[in-house]
C-alpha cells in the first residue's frame, strides 16, 4: 500500500514538525519575555508585575522623552519610573494601566501624560511584537483585541499564527533575552525607563514645521469615558492620578494646532475624577533647544521640565512622600 | 482572499476535505460554489463580468461547432469582441481617454477598480472560443464545467492562463484520493509560499524604500534594487504559480507549468520560453501564428514579433511604462534574430576552449543584465520616473557601496537592518542554485530518495512562519 505509507509519513511529518515549530515559537517567548530592549524591558516588567514604584508615569514618546525618572526619583527620594511607551497610546495602554493596578499593591502616584493625539481611537496595533509573548495575559489581550479584534484573535488561539505577524525585531528581542539569561547579566534598570535624547534641535525641523499643515486636535467622545474610567479604577484603589500636559515647542502649538480644546477637555476630566491637571505646555516652548523636534524634549529640556514638576508635586504635598 | 493568508489556509482545508467526501457527480458544483466565494471576497459584484463572459463563450462555442463557413469566423468575431470589449472598458479605457485629455480635450474618466485577474480569465476564455474555431476542442456542453474552467480558483486571479486541452477534461474525469498528488501538491504549495513570503515580500522591502526614494539614491544602490526588483517579480509571480499548481495538484488537477528557471536563460528568445510559459505560448499560438509568425518576409516577421510584445506589454498594464517594457523586449528579440545570424558565420570549433566554456555563462549574465533593464519601466510609475532611474543608473554617479545608508539610519542599508539586507541579499543565491538543482534529475532523484528532504522541506516551514514577512500582502501579477 505505498499511497497509504506516503500519507503516513505525511502526517507523521506535519505532526513532528507541527510540535518542533511550535516548541521553537514557545522558546522564543520565553526570550523575549526576558529582553531588555528598549520598548520590550517595559512591556515585560509591567506585564510581569515587576513594577511598583511610588510614582508612575504612563504615556507616548512624549511621556517617555519627558518624564526623567532618575532625577525625579533623586529630587523627591522615592522610587519612579517612566513606563511611558513610544508610538502608544492611551486606547493601547490602558489595559497595561488596569494590569498595573490590579497587582500594584501602593498608594502611588499615577502621572498620564498626554500629547495632542492623546483622545484618539487608533485602528492598528503600535508595535505588537512588544506585546505578543503576553497574549495570554487578560489584560494585555483585551487592550489589543479592542484595536484589532480579528488579529489579536488569530495572534492568541491560532497556534504560529502570532509568528507570522511579528518582526524581526522579536526575534531581535528573544536572542537578547535568552543571552542575558544565559549570561546572568546583572539586570539594573538604572535610567528607570527613561530613554533620554541628547539631540539637540534637528537641523530640518524648522523646514519641517514650515511644510507642516495646522490641523485641528482630535477629540474621539468614545475614548472619555475610558480614560474617566481608568482614572476611576486607580483612585478606587487609594493612586492618586496626576494627568500631565508636558512641554511642546512654541511654534507648534501656536502655528499648527490649537491646544485650547485638549486643554479645557483635561482640565474637565480633571474637575470630574477628582484627580490633578498639570499643565506644563507652554512653560519651556520659547527656547527650542529644550527639544529635538516639535514635541519631544531632548535630555536638557527633560531636566528643566521635571525640575518644574518635580515643584508641582512639592505643593501637592508630595516632598520626600 | 489571497493565497498567503489564514483564510485562504481554511478555505483550502475545507474545500479539499468536501471534495474528496462529495460523490462525482456533485464535485464540479463543489468546486464552482469554492471559485464563486474565491472570486467574491475581493469585490463581490465583479463576478457579474465573469457570468457574462462565461455564458457569451459558452454559447459561441456551441454555435461556433454547429455553424460552418463564414458564420463560424462572425460568432469568433462576437465572443471576442465581447472579451476584448471587457478588457478594453474595465482595463483600458481610461488610459485611453487620459491621453486623450492630456492633447487639452476633457472627457471625464470612469470610477471604476480594474477586476481581480481580469486578463487572466479573459484570455483563458478566449483561448476556448479560438480552439473550438480551429477544431481542436469541441465545445463543452456542459454549463456548469465551462463555468468551472474560467472560474477554477487556484488559477482564476493570476493564472497559469490555461487551455482548453489540458484543462477541460479534466473536470469531467473521475478523482481519487491520491496521497502522491497531496504531497507533491503540498510541496509546491510550500515551495511557493517560500519564494512569496520569504524572498519576495522580503526584498521588496528594499526595493520599495529604493524606488520611493529613488531622487536620493546613488547608481550602484538603484543597481541592487533592480536586481532585487528582478527576483522579486520572479518569486512573487512563480510563487503565486507554484501555489496554484499545488493547490489543483492536491485536488487532482495538473495545471500547466508557467515557470522554468528564466534567469538562466541564454537569450531572450529562451527568457520568453521560461517566464510566463502559459501567456508566452497564448500569444505565440493565438497572436504570433495568426499574424503569420515567421512565414512571412523578414521585415514583416520582426513586425509580428515587435507587435507581438507590444500587445504582451499592454496586457500587463494600461499605462505607457509597460507598453515600452514589451517594445524593449521586442526590439530585444529583432536584435537577437541579427546576432543569431551573425554568430552562425563563427566557426565554433576554431575557438579556443575556455571561449567555448564561458560563452554561456556570459551570455546568460548578459541575458539577465538586458531583462533586468527592461524591469526598470515595468517597476516605474510613470516614464519620466523610468527616465531618471536609468539616469542615475548609467550616470555611475557612485560605485560605493556605503552610500546605501542614504537617510543616515545607523547600521542599515537601503532601509533594512545591515544583518536583514545581508541575508535578504544571500536568498538570491540560494534560489539561483535551488533553481538549478530543481533541474538535475540525478540531483532530484537522490533528493527524492534522501532523507534531508525532509530537513529541507522543515527548513522551508520554519522560513515560511517565522522568517515571512506578512506585510507586503497582495501579488504583484494580480493587478493585471
Amino acid at each position: 500500500m505505498p499511497g497509504d505509507k506516503k500519507l503516513y509519513r505525511l502526517l507523521l511529518f506535519s505532526v513532528t514538525s507541527f510540535v518542533l515549530l511550535y516548541a521553537f515559537s514557545l522558546l522564543v517567548d520565553v526570550g523575549v519575555r526576558h529582553s531588555r530592549d528598549e520598548g520590550f524591558e517595559k512591556v515585560n516588567r509591567l506585564a510581569g508585575s515587576h513594577i511598583d514604584p511610588a510614582i508612575i508615569a504612563f504615556g507616548s514618546s512624549v511621556g517617555e522623552k519627558s518624564f526623567n525618572s532618575p532625577y525625579i526619583s533623586a529630587a523627591l527620594g522615592t522610587s519612579a519610573y517612566n513606563a511611558c511607551l513610544d508610538g502608544t497610546i492611551f486606547w493601547q495602554y490602558k489595559e497595561l494601566i488596569r494590569y498595573y493596578n490590579s497587582y500594584s499593591s501602593k498608594k502611588s502616584l499615577v502621572l498620564f501624560f498626554e500629547t495632542f493625539f492623546a483622545f484618539t481611537r487608533i485602528g492598528a496595533i503600535s508595535s505588537m511584537e512588544r506585546y505578543a509573548a503576553y497574549l495570554n495575559n487578560k489584560y494585555v489581550y483585551a487592550g489589543l483585541h479592542d484595536i484589532d479584534p480579528d488579529m489579536v484573535w488569530k495572534c492568541r488561539y491560532i497556534p504560529l499564527y502570532k509568528n507570522t505577524v511579528v518582526d524581526h525585531t522579536y526575534y531581535e528581542a528573544s536572542i537578547h533575552g535568552w543571552k542575558s539569561m544565559l549570561s546572568h547579566v546583572n539586570d539594573r534598570d538604572t535610567m528607570r525607563g527613561f530613554v533620554p535624547s541628547y539631540a539637540r534641535w534637528f537641523a530640518d525641523e524648522d523646514a519641517a514645521l514650515d511644510n507642516m499643515k495646522p490641523f485641528r486636535l482630535t477629540i474621539d467622545t468614545t475614548v472619555l469615558p475610558e480614560y474617566i474610567r481608568v482614572i476611576n479604577e486607580l483612585q478606587r484603589k487609594g493612586k492618586h492620578v496626576v494627568i500631565v500636559l508636558p512641554p511642546a515647542c512654541k511654534r507648534f502649538y501656536t502655528e499648527i494646532t490649537d491646544f485650547r480644546p485638549m486643554e479645557g477637555m483635561l482640565d474637565s476630566v480633571a474637575r470630574v475624577t477628582g484627580c490633578t491637571f498639570f499643565d506644563f505646555l507652554k512653560t519651556i516652548g520659547d527656547d527650542k533647544q529644550n527639544f529635538y523636534n516639535a514635541t519631544h524634549l531632548n535630555y536638557y529640556g527633560s531636566l528643566l521640565f521635571s525640575r518644574q514638576l518635580v515643584d508641582s508635586l512639592n505643593k501637592l504635598g508630595y516632598k520626600n512622600n | 482572499m489571497l493565497f498567503n493568508s489564514f483564510e485562504f489556509l481554511i478555505f483550502f482545508l475545507i474545500v479539499t476535505f468536501t471534495f474528496y467526501l462529495l460523490p462525482h457527480r456533485w464535485r464540479w458544483l463543489h468546486l464552482l460554489v469554492a471559485s464563486c466565494i474565491f472570486y467574491m471576497a475581493f469585490i463581490p459584484i465583479y463576478i457579474l463580468i465573469l457570468i457574462f463572459t462565461i455564458i457569451v463563450d459558452y454559447i459561441a462555442g456551441i454555435l461556433i461547432e454547429n455553424a460552418a463557413g463564414p458564420k463560424r469566423k462572425t460568432l469568433l468575431g462576437i465572443s471576442l469582441i465581447s472579451n476584448i470589449g471587457i478588457l478594453a472598458v474595465f482595463k483600458y479605457f481610461n488610459f485611453f481617454i487620459s491621453n486623450i485629455d492630456s492633447l487639452g480635450y476633457s472627457i471625464p474618466l470612469l470610477k471604476i477598480i480594474l477586476p481581480l485577474g481580469l486578463s487572466f480569465h479573459t484570455f483563458q476564455a478566449m483561448s476556448y472560443t479560438i480552439e473550438v474555431y480551429r477544431g481542436h476542442q469541441k465545445a463543452e456542453r456542459h454549463f456548469g464545467i465551462y463555468a468551472l474552467y474560467v472560474m477554477f480558483f487556484p488559477q482564476l486571479v493570476a493564472g497559469p492562463i490555461e487551455r482548453p486541452q489540458n484543462l477541460l477534461h479534466q473536470f469531467h474525469e473521475r478523482k481519487q484520493f491520491d496521497a502522491g498528488n497531496l504531497a507533491s501538491g503540498l510541496k509546491l504549495i510550500l515551495l511557493g509560499l517560500f519564494k512569496k513570503v520569504v524572498i519576495a515580500d522580503r526584498l521588496a522591502l528594499v526595493t520599495d524604500f529604493a524606488f520611493r526614494n529613488q531622487q536620493d539614491q546613488t547608481s550602484l544602490t538603484l543597481m541592487i534594487a533592480l536586481v532585487f526588483f528582478s527576483f522579486q517579480i520572479y518569486c512573487d509571480f512563480s510563487g503565486y504559480s507554484d501555489i496554484a499548481l499545488g493547490t489543483a495538484r492536491v485536488l487532482g488537477f495538473r495545471l500547466m507549468k508557467n515557470f522554468d528557471a528564466p534567469y538562466q536563460s541564454a537569450s531572450v528568445s529562451e527568457f520568453w520560453r521560461r517566464w510566463h510559459i502559459s501567456l508566452s505560448t497564448w500569444f505565440r499560438d493565438y497572436l504570433y501564428i495568426s499574424l503569420g509568425g515567421n512565414r512571412v518576409s523578414i521585415p514583416r516577421w520582426y513586425f509580428n514579433l515587435f507587435f507581438v510584445f507590444l500587445v504582451s506589454g499592454l496586457w500587463h498594464g494600461a499605462n505607457w511604462t509597460f507598453i515600452i517594457w514589451g517594445a524593449i523586449h521586442g526590439f530585444y528579440l529583432i536584435f537577437g534574430i541579427l546576432l543569431k545570424k551573425l554568430g552562425s558565420r563563427v566557426n565554433w570549433s576554431s575557438l579556443p576552449a575556455w571561449v567555448r566554456w564561458f560563452y554561456r555563462p556570459v551570455r546568460v549574465l548578459v541575458t539577465f543584465i538586458i531583462v533586468c533593464f527592461a524591469w526598470i519601466f515595468f517597476r516605474a510609475a510613470s516614464v519620466s520616473d523610468a527616465w531618471l532611474v536609468v539616469h542615475k543608473i548609467s550616470s555611475l554617479d557612485s560605485l560605493s557601496l556605503a552610500e546605501g545608508n542614504v537617510h543616515g539610519l545607523p547600521d542599515t542599508y537601503l532601509g533594512m537592518p545591515l544583518w536583514n539586507f545581508a541575508f535578504t541579499a544571500s536568498l538570491i543565491p540560494m534560489l539561483l542554485l535551488a533553481d538549478h538543482l530543481l533541474k538535475n534529475r540525478r540531483f532530484m532523484e537522490f533528493f527524492s530518495k534522501s532523507g534531508v528532504r525532509y530537513m529541507v522541506y522543515f527548513l522551508l516551514i520554519f522560513a515560511v512562519i517565522f522568517l515571512g514577512t506578512y506585510r507586503q500582502n497582495r501579488f504583484i501579477y494580480f493587478q493585471f
